[in-house]
């Protein structure tokens, strides 16, 4: 189990370089001069040449790479090319409120996602399985941002019940918890459809395991079989899914912080691309890979830890 | 609790897009609380589809029709609450595949707890504590550590063995044994047979063995019943089914057992033709089609279970008492 984790970590860093090497390629290639691009195109000769030097695009591209790293490696990510903040410090400001939006995204379509999906197994071909079944593809298919316009229109605008912009008052807990709302709500629907489906997929397939009939011939009262004797199977492509889909979960809080001009890693990224401040991209980049990659290697983790025959193999 | 167990004019149906198959037809079988009885025949013959009902486990697109009398109650007419709460409890079924009867994420001991869930007056303690003496009780060794084991750390004899430790945890009055060697290997199948022996010298129950294995009938069972194409052909004495057969099939049946022939052969026999369509039963004797002895009326009018002898019965218009 240990080398199987420390394998996996391995791989996590090796995925982190190839990430940043693909990052720095991308700047490298993409035509145009960025200090014309971001400085207009009256900007002096010597202010682009400034400009270059202070995102260090006059040297080489390995070289750029390497020193990026040799400054991550002691926690210095560079500085914000237009306020000269450190790009550490940006992240670790917009972090907060970014992790606080996915994860409560993330924990209620669980907590509505997998009760829905079992409920659908034990309800199995009556009239609750089919409503839960249409409403889930319908949640699928709506875009969050859809979701976001239309609640921000309906809670915000016409009923006045919820903040429209930003992440709460500093401090306030209800003023914070109301300003979460709408765009927790606008990131998770889909995912509450996506998990109730995937839950229910994966339960009717164990389910029919001999394992189930076994449990149900010593009388296992039909919610203890569900939630114990098939959950634990059937949460496991779930979690696979849910950990993959994280990376889907911060990149639609990019857009869903944008419509609710909320503070964090989302809107950080977009202003950072629009003036093409590279030091701040590619600085938050590089946290949010680590993130993801941490999530992925954290969710094998638990899916050896439930299922015994895969912790089995790990240990071979 | 034990008390005796009769099926009359038992039928179960599925019901299937592609029409109704009548897999058991007009059954009649009777146990009585010490009895092992044994129930054999061919893949397809229902063998597994009755048992399924004496246990109440049949999938919801069964039809049931006829009457299931255990202790005097209808187990057909329950609910499915208290039909729940029969298994487990009274009945107890050991199901045909050991690798794959246990769920594999929960640990045995685990498993053990949970199938004595009809027992509230029993502590978590004690119920680990009747799980250890029951799987030493069963031959095997290190009790305590294998209730630690997931299923797949167990070999398919050991995993028998605790199947069986755990229907006999529940003290049922009903035990059945669906297949319980067929996925084993010879050494194993020998082991738990013998082990099936040793246990019901001490247990007063019914206990029902299914099986398409002929030896092992001859070795467990009091009484045994034929089955073909859905249908109870013969039953009787083992003595008397093993040693003087009157069905055409049961004859044919024994006579094909690999068992008997001790020198090589280039092919083992067979019985000529294939089993009937069950989506359309035939109206006459279910057999006739490959049976030597069939003669007019077999393919028009179904023969009635003649009584032979005691308790020997036969469904054949060419046996007579």
């Amino acid at each position: 189990m240990l080398a199987y984790a420390v394998k996996r970590i391995g791989l996590g860093i090796l995925i982190l370089v190839l990430v940043m090497v693909a990052m720095y390629a991308a700047v490298f290639l993409v035509p145009g001069d960025p200090a014309t691009v971001a400085l207009g195109p009256r900007a002096t000769p010597e202010l682009k040449r400034l400009l270059i030097e202070r995102m260090g695009l006059d040297q080489p591209v390995w070289w750029q790479i390497v020193e990026f790293f040799r400054n991550a490696l002691t926690g210095n990510l560079g500085y914000d090319v237009w306020s000269n903040r450190p790009v550490s410090t940006l992240v670790l400001e917009a972090l907060p409120n970014t992790l606080i939006l996915s994860l409560t995204a993330l924990s209620v379509a669980l907590l509505l996602g997998v009760p829905l999906g079992c409920l659908s197994v034990m309800r199995r071909g009556t009239a609750a399985d089919a409503v839960i079944g249409v409403l889930s593809v319908g949640v699928i298919a709506v875009p969050s941002f859809v979701v976001a316009i239309y609640s921000l229109l309906v809670f915000a605008v016409t009923l006045r019940w919820l903040p429209a912009i930003g992440a709460g008052e500093a401090g306030d807990f209800i003023s914070q918890a109301k300003a979460l709302v709408m765009p927790a709500a606008a990131i998770a629907l889909g995912w509450i459809g996506y998990i109730a489906r995937m839950v229910r997929a994966s339960m009717m397939e164990v389910m029919g395991e001999p394992h189930i009939r076994t449990a149900r011939s010593f009388g296992l009262p039909e919610w203890k079989i569900v939630s114990k004797y098939a959950l634990r199977i059937a949460i496991i492509p779930t979690i696979s899914l849910v950990a993959v889909g994280l990376g889907s979960i911060l990149s639609s809080a990019v857009f869903v912080e944008a419509v609710f001009a909320r503070p964090g890693i989302g809107k950080l990224i977009t202003d950072a691309v629009n003036t093409r401040n590279y030091p701040v991209v590619m600085g938050t980049v590089l946290i949010m890979t680590a993130i993801y990659v941490s999530i992925t290697i954290a969710a094998d983790l638990l899916i050896a830890r439930l299922d015994p025959r895969v912790r089995d193999v790990f240990r071979g | 609790m034990t008390g005796s167990l009769a099926a009359s004019d038992l039928s179960v149906r599925y019901e299937t897009p592609h029409g109704a198959v009548y897999a058991l037809r007009h059954v009649d079988i009777e146990a009585h609380p010490g009895e092992v009885i044994g129930i054999v025949g061919e893949s397809g013959c229902g063998k597994s589809t009755l048992v399924t009902a004496l246990a109440n486990l049949l999938p919801a697109n069964a039809r049931i029709d006829g009457s299931i009398r255990y202790n005097g109650v209808d187990l057909a007419k329950l609910d499915a609450h208290r039909q729940r709460l029969l298994r487990g409890d009274e009945i107890a079924l050991v199901s045909q595949d050991p690798m794959t009867a246990f769920n594999p994420v929960l640990t045995i001991g685990d498993q053990l707890v949970d199938f004595q869930h009809h027992r509230k007056d029993l502590g978590r303690a004690q119920k680990r504590a009747r799980i250890a003496a029951m799987l030493g009780r069963v031959g095997i060794a290190d009790a305590e550590r294998r209730m630690q084991s997931y299923p797949h750390e167990l070999s398919g004899g050991m995993r028998q063995r605790v199947a069986i430790a755990a229907a006999l945890l529940t003290d049922p009055g009903l035990l059945i044994a669906d297949e319980p060697t067929t996925a084993l290997d010879v050494t194993m199948e020998a082991q738990i047979i013998h082990l099936l022996r040793e246990l019901r010298r001490d247990y007063n129950g019914i206990i029902i063995i299914v099986s398409h294995h002929l030896g092992v009938i001859a070795e467990l069972c009091d009484r045994v019943y034929v089955m073909y194409a859905g249908e109870v052909v013969e039953g009787g004495e083992v003595d008397a089914i093993f040693h003087g057969a009157r069905h055409p099939y049961t004859q044919a049946l024994l006579a094909c057992d690999p068992a008997r022939f001790h020198e090589r052969l280039d092919r083992l026999p067979t019985i000529p033709g294939s089993l009937p369509n069950l989506t359309q039963p035939p109206s006459g004797c279910v057999y006739a089609p490959r049976c030597d002895r069939a003669f007019a009326p077999c393919a028009t009018i179904a023969p009635p279970l003649m009584k032979l002898a005691a308790s020997h019965v036969a469904r054949c218009h060419a046996v007579t008492p």
